[in-house]
Order: C-alpha cells, then sequence, then structure tokens
C-alpha cells in the first residue's frame, strides 16, 4: 500500500455498468465519479432503480454476467482494483472492504453458528487458528454491542432478533479491521426503533476505529442523520453532490429540492397537499436526450435546455456539485418549515 | 368531538397458540374512529397493529372482544351480515405486487367486486371502472393492462380504486405507502387524502412511519406489545407525546436536516422487542424503559385519558408541554 | 430433543406392529395349506392334521395372531420350512450383503448426484448441465431389471470385468451398485442442481463473496450444505428401499441378499420368510427416515422434529 496522504482512500472515474438484456442494454449507472476519505461518512441515496446499489456492486467487483463493468479509474488505497487478477479482487473484499446487506436474515447463511460466519471470514483473509479466530470473533460481537458475546457466538442467526442479526452482520463487515464499510440500505429492513441503534452503532464505529463508511440509502432521514458527505442518484446519475449539510439545505438540483419537500415530516406543514414528484422514474433502457428527470421536473417547464441539453455535474459551491442547468435558481429551502 | 361514531372496538383480544406458549397478538384494545376521521395505529413490527385491521376487518376471528360497525355487531354478524359488511369495509394492503393477480387485466380485477355483488351489467361495470381509474388519477385506457405493466405507485393506485369501487365508508390502509418509492409516496398520500375528502371516507391507517401518520392521520393510537400505551389527537400528540415509547419512537425517526438533527437530543432505546408469548410482566414496556421503576414491574398500567381526550397508559407520563417540532 | 426421539421411535414400532397384522393376515388369503407344504405331497391326511395340530394352526385365527405377533416381538420369525433352517438365520446370513450393496449403492448415488449437481449448478447451461439433464431423463425412465441385462451382458458377458453374478469376488458388488443405484444418481444431480442454483442466487452467497470466500469455499462449504436436505430425506428413503432387498436387481445378478430372499420366498411359497422379509425391510425403511430426519436437525438448525 503506498502513502495514505496523497489519494483519497476510494476514487470512482466515469463507472459505468451495463445489463444486457433481451431489450437491448440497460446502463444502470452511467459514468459516476466520487471520491471517499479516509474515515469519512459518505451517503448515495436514490430510489429504485436509480442505480446506487449497482454502484456498490461494481466498486467491489462482483456485478455478474449479463452484467458488465467499466470506468476510468476505481482504485482503494491508490490501487488500481481494475487492473486486478479475481483473485486479489477477493482478497479486497471482506478484509480491507467490509460489506453490510439491507436484510440480515437473507444475508447469514442460516446453517451455521454466528461465531463460526465471523471466524471464518477471519479465516479466509488471515492465517491465524481456529481458537484465535473464534476469540477474535468473540470481541468484535462484543464491541458491536451484542450481550454475552461469548455465549452469543454459539447461537444461529434465526435465533436472533433483527437488530441482533444487523449487528452480527457489521460484526462481519469489521472482522478484519477494513478502511472501508459499505453498507446498502443497512436500515430499511428494521424497526425504526432498532434503525436508531443501528446508525449510533455505525457511527461510532466510524469514530472509534477511523473506518469510512458509504451508506446506500432512500432515505433521506438516514443521510441527513449520518452521512458527511453526499451523492443523489437519479437513473444512473449522480445528479448532485456534496456536503450533507449544504446539500440538503440548500439543494441545487430540482429532483433534491422535490424529495425534500415531497417528503411529510415531523415538522412540516400537517394535512396539506404535499408537492408531490409526478409521473415515474425513467426507463433504463430507452434514455431520452436532455436531462433525465426534465418530464417531472417543476422548475424545467419544457425549457428548450432541459429537452435537449445533457445536464454534466459542475461545481456549484466549493464541494457542492449539481447536474442542473439551471441550478442557479434554487436555493436554501423552506427556512419557516425547518424553524416551525 | 360529537361525530358519529362509524367503528368502536373494545377489549379487542387475539392469542395465537404458539410453540413458546400463547403468543398475546393483541390484548384489550379499545378505540373508536368517527365518520370521517382518520385513526393511525402506529407501532414496531410485532406490535399487533395489523393483526388487530385484520380483526376488525374479521378477516381473523377474534378470541375475545367486540367490533361494532355503524350499528352492527362485526364479530357476531352471519354469513349475509358480513357480505353487507365487507362491502362497506375495504383493505389496501403494504404490497402492490402481491395484491393484484398477474393474470388479470386491470379491468377485471377492478370489475370484481361489482360482481361478486351483482351490482350493474357488464357494461354498467365498465363504465363504473372507467371513471374509478380516472378518480385514481390513471389513464381509463389502461384497464386493459396487465399489472406487470405498471409501476408500484400505479398499483397502488389501481390497489386504492379497488378498495373504493363499492363506495366504502371505512378503508383500512395496511401501510400503503412503506414499499413504494420515495419519490411516490407524496403521490399516494396526496390520492387518499383527495379520495376522503371527496368520498367522505373514513380511515383506520396502520403506519411504522410517525412522519407519514403526522401528515394524514386525525387521531394516533401507539401500540407496544399487543396493547395501546397512548391514544391522542394528532396535534396533541406530536406536541406533546406522554408515553416513554412514544418519544423513543420520535425520536427515533432521522430527519433529513443535519442542522436539527445534530440538535436534538436522542432516545435510543435498549434492546430489542420482548417476545410476545412471554411479556414482561406489569408494564410491557418497562424492559427499554430508562424511567421504569418498581412498580412498574408489578402493577400494569391503565389507560387513562385526561381533560382533553389524550389518553395513556403510564404510571410515569411525561407531562411537560414542549414546544411544537423543535423539541423532537 | 430426547424425548421426540422416543416419541418418534414409539411410533415407529406402532408402525411395524401395523405392517406385521396387515402380513399376518394376508397369509389367509394366500391359496396355501401350510401343513400340507411342510408334511410334503405323499403323507396322509392324518399326517397332515398332526402337523396342523403342532403348529397351532386349528387354533382361532385371534390365538394365531397374539402368538405370532409374541414371536415378532421377541424377533423369533419362525421357522423356513423350505429352506429347514430358522427364519432368523437365514436373515441373518443375507442381511449382511444386501447392506454392503445397499451401501454402495447408496454411496455411489450420493457422490455421483451431488457432485453433478454442484458442477452443473455452477455452469448452468453449460455443455455438461445439458448433457446431465438429457442422462437423467434416460436414467429416470429405463427399467432397472433391463439396465441390469445390458450392464451384465457389456461388462460382465462381453468384456469379462465384471463376474456374472453371485457375491464371490469385490468386483461383483460393482455391476449391481450401479445399476441400484443409476436412476437415483441421475435424480439426485437434479435436485442438487435445483436447490444449489437457488442458494447461489441468493442474498447469502452474495454476502460470502462480498466477504471474500473462495469460490470453492463457498461452492462445497456452503451452497453443498444448503442443498443437501432435499437429498437426505430422498437418500434415507432409497436406503430403506435399497436395505429391504432390491427385489430387481438382486435378482438379475444372483445377488444373495434380502432381495433376492423375499423373490424365492414368494416362488416357493416360504411364507414365514416372506413376511420376516417384509418387517425387516419396513423395519429399515422407517428407522432411516426417522435417521433422515434427525440428520437435517443438524445440517439446518432451522429445522425442529415433530
Amino acid at each position: 500500500m503506498s502513502d495514505s496522504a496523497d489519494h483519497p482512500l476510494l476514487e470512482v472515474r466515469n463507472l459505468v455498468t451495463r445489463f444486457s438484456t433481451q431489450e437491448g442494454d440497460l446502463i444502470a449507472v452511467d459514468g459516476i465519479s466520487f471520491d471517499i476519505e479516509r474515515g469519512q461518512r459518505f451517503g448515495i441515496v436514490g430510489e429504485s432503480g436509480s442505480g446506487k446499489s449497482a454502484t456498490l456492486w461494481s466498486i467491489i467487483g462482483l456485478i455478474d454476467p449479463p452484467g458488465s463493468v467499466v470506468a476510468d479509474r476505481i482504485s482503494f488505497d491508490g490501487v488500481d482494483m481494475l487492473g486486478m487478477s479475481r483473485e486479489e479482487r477477493r482478497r479486497i473484499r471482506g478484509s480491507r472492504i467490509g460489506f453490510v446487506m439491507q436484510d440480515p436474515l437473507a444475508a447469514l447463511s442460516p446453517v451455521f453458528t454466528v461465531g463460526e460466519q465471523i471466524a471464518e471470514t477471519i479465516r479466509c483473509h488471515e492465517s491465524v487458528s481456529r481458537s484465535e479466530a473464534k476469540r477474535r470473533a468473540i470481541e468484535i460481537l462484543d464491541s458491536v454491542g451484542i450481550p454475552d458475546a461469548a455465549e452469543r457466538v454459539r447461537t444461529y442467526p434465526h435465533e436472533l432478533s433483527g437488530g441482533m442479526r444487523q449487528r452480527v452482520a457489521i460484526a462481519i463487515a469489521l472482522a478484519c479491521n477494513p478502511a472501508l464499510v459499505i453498507a446498502d440500505e443497512p436500515t430499511t429492513a428494521l424497526d425504526v426503533t432498532i434503525q436508531a441503534q443501528v446508525l449510533e452503532l455505525l457511527e461510532e464505529l466510524c469514530k472509534e476505529r477511523g473506518v469510512a463508511v458509504l451508506v446506500v440509502t432512500h432515505d433521506l432521514g438516514v443521510i441527513g442523520r449520518f452521512a458527511d458527505h453526499v451523492a443523489v442518484m437519479y437513473a444512473g446519475r449522480i445528479v448532485e453532490q456534496g456536503p450533507t449539510e449544504q446539500l440538503l439545505r440548500s439543494p441545487r438540483h430540482p429532483y433534491t429540492e422535490a424529495l425534500l419537500v415531497s417528503q411529510p415530516r415531523l415538522d412540516s406543514e400537517r394535512r396539506a397537499e404535499l408537492p408531490a414528484i409526478p409521473g415515474a422514474p425513467p426507463n433504463l433502457l430507452r434514455r431520452t436526450p436532455g436531462c433525465a428527470f426534465q418530464p417531472r421536473c417543476h422548475r424545467s417547464n419544457g425549457r428548450e435546455r432541459c429537452c435537449e441539453d445533457d445536464p454534466v455535474l459542475h461545481a456549484v459551491e466549493a464541494e457542492h456539485a449539481s447536474a442542473c442547468h439551471f441550478s442557479d435558481e434554487l436555493g436554501e429551502i423552506g427556512a419557516a418549515s425547518r424553524d416551525g | 368531538m360529537t361525530a358519529e361514531v362509524l367503528l368502536s372496538v373494545t377489549n379487542l383480544t387475539k392469542h395465537f397458540p404458539g410453540r413458546g406458549g400463547t403468543v398475546r397478538a393483541v390484548d384489550n384494545v379499545s378505540f373508536s374512529i368517527s365518520r370521517g376521521e382518520t385513526l393511525a395505529l402506529v407501532g414496531e413490527s410485532g406490535s399487533g397493529k395489523s393483526t388487530t385491521a385484520r380483526l376488525v376487518l374479521r378477516l381473523l376471528e377474534a378470541t375475545s372482544g367486540a367490533v361494532e360497525f355503524d350499528g352492527v355487531d362485526v364479530l357476531h354478524a352471519g354469513r349475509a351480515e358480513l357480505r353487507t359488511l365487507r362491502r362497506q369495509m375495504q383493505i389496501v394492503f403494504q404490497d402492490p405486487y402481491a395484491s393484484l393477480d398477474p393474470v388479470h387485466r386491470v379491468e377485471k380485477a377492478l370489475m370484481e367486486p361489482f360482481a361478486i355483488h351483482g351490482i350493474g351489467s357488464r357494461h354498467e361495470q365498465r363504465a363504473s371502472v372507467a371513471s374509478l381509474l380516472e378518480r385514481v388519477g390513471l389513464d381509463p385506457a389502461m384497464g386493459r393492462r396487465f399489472p406487470s405493466e405498471f409501476s408500484g405507485g400505479q398499483r397502488q393506485r389501481i390497489a386504492i380504486a379497488r378498495a373504493i369501487a363499492l363506495e366504502p365508508s371505512l378503508v383500512v390502509c395496511d401501510e400503503p405507502v412503506s414499499a413504494l418509492d420515495v419519490s411516490i409516496q407524496a403521490q399516494v398520500l396526496n390520492l387518499l387524502r383527495r379520495l376522503q375528502i371527496d368520498l367522505g371516507l373514513t380511515y383506520l391507517f396502520i403506519s411504522h412511519d410517525l412522519s407519514v401518520v403526522r401528515h394524514i392521520a386525525d387521531r394516533v393510537a401507539v401500540m407496544y406489545l399487543g396493547e395501546i400505551v397512548e391514544l391522542a389527537d394528532c396535534d396533541a400528540f406530536f406536541s406533546n407525546p406522554r408515553h416513554p415509547y412514544s418519544l423513543s419512537l420520535l425520536s427515533a425517526v432521522p430527519h433529513p436536516d443535519p442542522v436539527v438533527e445534530r440538535s436534538r437530543d436522542r432516545i435510543v432505546l435498549r434492546g430489542d422487542l420482548p417476545s410476545p408469548s412471554n411479556p414482561p410482566s406489569g408494564c410491557r414496556f418497562r424492559t427499554r424503559c430508562w424511567k421504569a421503576e418498581d412498580i412498574c414491574a408489578t402493577q400494569p398500567p391503565l389507560l387513562a385519558a385526561d381533560a382533553r381526550g389524550h389518553a395513556v397508559a403510564c404510571h410515569f407520563p411525561e407531562g411537560t408541554t414542549r414546544a411544537s417540532g423543535s423539541g423532537l | 430433543m430426547l424425548r421426540v426421539i422416543l416419541r418418534r421411535l414409539g411410533w415407529v414400532l406402532v408402525t411395524l406392529a401395523a405392517v406385521a397384522t396387515f402380513t399376518f393376515f394376508l397369509t389367509f388369503l394366500l391359496p396355501q395349506d401350510v401343513a400340507r407344504t411342510i408334511a410334503g405331497d405323499k403323507v396322509s391326511e392324518a399326517e397332515v392334521e398332526r402337523v396342523r395340530q403342532e403348529l397351532g394352526l386349528n387354533d382361532s385365527p385371534a390365538i394365531q395372531y397374539v402368538r405370532y405377533m409374541g414371536r415378532v416381538a421377541r424377533l423369533d420369525f419362525g421357522y423356513s420350512f423350505v429352506n429347514r433352517q430358522p427364519v432368523g438365520e437365514i436373515i441373518a446370513e443375507r442381511l449382511p450383503r444386501t447392506i454392503s450393496l445397499a451401501a454402495v449403492a447408496i454411496i455411489f448415488q450420493l457422490v455421483v448426484g451431488i457432485g453433478l449437481g454442484l458442477a452443473t449448478a455452477a455452469r448452468a447451461n453449460g455443455v455438461l448441465d445439458r448433457t446431465t439433464l438429457s442422462w437423467a431423463v434416460l436414467m429416470i425412465s429405463l427399467p432397472t431389471f433391463w439396465l441390469g441385462l445390458i450392464l451384465l451382458y457389456v461388462f460382465a458377458f462381453e468384456l469379462g470385468w465384471f463376474p456374472l453374478g453371485g457375491a464371490d469376488s469385490f468386483s461383483a458388488i460393482v455391476l449391481p451398485a450401479i445399476t441400484l443405484g443409476i436412476a437415483g444418481a441421475a435424480w439426485y444431480s437434479r435436485v442438487v442442481r435445483q436447490a444449489a442454483s437457488e442458494t447461489l442466487a441468493s442474498d447469502f452467497v452474495k454476502e460470502l463473496r462480498a466477504k471474500g470466500l473462495p469460490r470453492r469455499t463457498i461452492l462445497f462449504k456452503h451452497v453443498l450444505r444448503a442443498s443437501l436436505s432435499p437429498v437426505l430425506t430422498m437418500m434415507a428413503i432409497d436406503f430403506g428401499f435399497f436395505l429391504g432387498g432390491a427385489v430387481l436387481v438382486e435378482t438379475v445378478y444372483a445377488w444373495p441378499g434380502l432381495g433376492l430372499t423375499s423373490y424365492q420366498a414368494i416362488e416357493t411359497g416360504d411364507t414365514p420368510l416372506l413376511m420376516a422379509c417384509v418387517i425387516v425391510g419396513s423395519a429399515f425403511v422407517l428407522i432411516l427416515n426417522l435417521a433422515a430426519d434427525l440428520v437435517r436437525t443438524v445440517i439446518d438448525p432451522r429445522v425442529r422434529l415433530g
């Protein structure tokens, strides 16, 4: 590994992920770029079909045929991952990059104890003895807040509650002290009170272990709660990117803005008609010229530029970028509703 | 409230036999809904909110208790009475993918309610379907299509159209927007509100999402382990939640504004939901409650209402009125 | 757990008693005079009557039934007059043969079935996958005795690689075991392929890949274990059947096991022997079923004995 100071932990440049289908190529991820710094909490927010999950799988090299991944660069800790052999990439997965999936019940093997599943991860990346791996499994379980870890290593996933299972999944992701943990909708399958626990845990881990976390979610609340930096995806592209606070307070893309105002909040005006986003996300098989969000955009009003020119992500402020031709027209939203 | 009570539920109880003993899925639940009102049942998985809805509709048979709908004893209604009741009480499910038969055209799915109850000629039924589709914001020509050709949001509109086909007075909405994409949820919530105003519908709205509940409900009932722990008008509930569990639920809803999010005090509950087959003695919430004292383990708190009808089942309810919004 | 096992064992005994009862009353329907068979054709009716008296055949069916069940309970299956030998001895002599044949056949079936199943699941729709599918269809539809005769002709008669029959040499077991197991192997390979394909597409395999496990570990540790459950149940039933005596295969290869014994017992009207074969065979089927359920609880901790 090279010197850690001169490059970001994860560098993604012009990533394109496509799936060939009978009806033609589906471009799930369409040329996105972003960096994740060491210890950063990075969020990607988007709806189903926005390409957010495909982005994650592409990064760790788990897109199977008929899918294919091309990029100018995907580098992790300064090392180009695209040029790696399958075996080299496998060695990074689970050791340097941990992964947490949405539904821990589906993601954990039903037939091995949680201890075995953690120890297995350790033993496939490091040459340690069985007993040492087991000792470390207990230690990790304990550190993710599982009471009686020494006892719990012997339980099977189905014997644990949803929140406990997600903690186990996080423990597996952390088993080999990764520099980056990627979490795909880590709270979506959980109850609200358990969601709060899991987010708090991830937050602590970032602080205590200096792990960078990439969280993918559809929930702006999770982003606001957790991420320092956020990328908003729509139809396979990043339409807006920036520091979370700035982006959520003064979004510079109409899609972000619409998402924020269309959702009822605990402090928004009650019972009024919500400013809903009309229509549905576009068909990724048939991309039309112009901005992908244009048909649903409340600001476009059919302006020619929106229908014809593909907008590109451009800086609107330091670190804050938007892919809207008219990003200047947007500003801080609803200060009243926030203070209300 | 002086409005006419449409649905009244008294001491409704459902016990399921389970491996580890009887599961008390719903335990002594009482509430009523006035005509044209929306009551939200809020809770996490295992709270018994969906079971309660199914008991009310008699999709499940209750162990004990009473349900009265528009003067009719639902739990003891005979076959014929139940048939009439079913026209009056409809349900919209969470998953619009599972609730529509994939091999039937949407038109057929929507004509079904008319056919079952023998209403109108085929021609009239067709005309009704067209106007229903229009009412839920879909092109009537779309009736010729199959469910697979629709997006999740459109399917939920179809499910809603089917529920309102026979002009029911009560619609049970079981997590109607939870499975939908965020950009679609607002559309469906708006539709539900508009339909309520236009058709005078009464909603029993089941949800785990307090932001949605706050937006749509008139009154809120919070359920925990099969029991209602708090029942209040929406404004009163959100400005002044009194049960510790309600407080923790509200605190758990993440806020998209990081500044607000960082500034509020967060209550993160310890532990998980206890098993409903072996609930804690006394107050069922006490094992996760930061206010629990000895009395909580011995004496189950009763749901008691204050002068303004704000009911809470807690020995140490929150009393102070807090400023709306900012404190959450 | 122990209580559940004991209860299930109790049911095995009840079922066996039912089987014994059923076979007992079935013998009354046979158009056979046991006493005459024993005494021989040339003796007088008085002599036959004496044998009948001696064997208690004149007693009421109820008394005979109680006596019979009492003996069966003590594992005393009576005397084979045809073979002039106690039935128990015959069974004890033939059973090991059948066990070895059944075991080799089952191992063949498992190894080939699981191996091909995993291999085809890992490369779905490849050449191997398509070949196995046609092979499976062919093997499942071919009659066993016919396949047995073909193998016997080609490998024993023409090529002379294996003996023509009997159980005298070690290599004699190969052909009967393959004949017995080949249809099962084909069937298992499809079942395993189906289960393994489903597992390979599941979230937990995604998670295993994300954990960085090597492909072979994923396949041979996790996917294999998740795909074993359906095969185990099938295997237990098959093994039970094989132990009960694979009548056709043992007959074709003159393999002196329980199957051949049953066949001979039917031919010679050796009722006590036939009854013993039926009861022993049923016992194996039942006990192995229970064993399979037990093993499944070990393989998949979510499964509980009920």
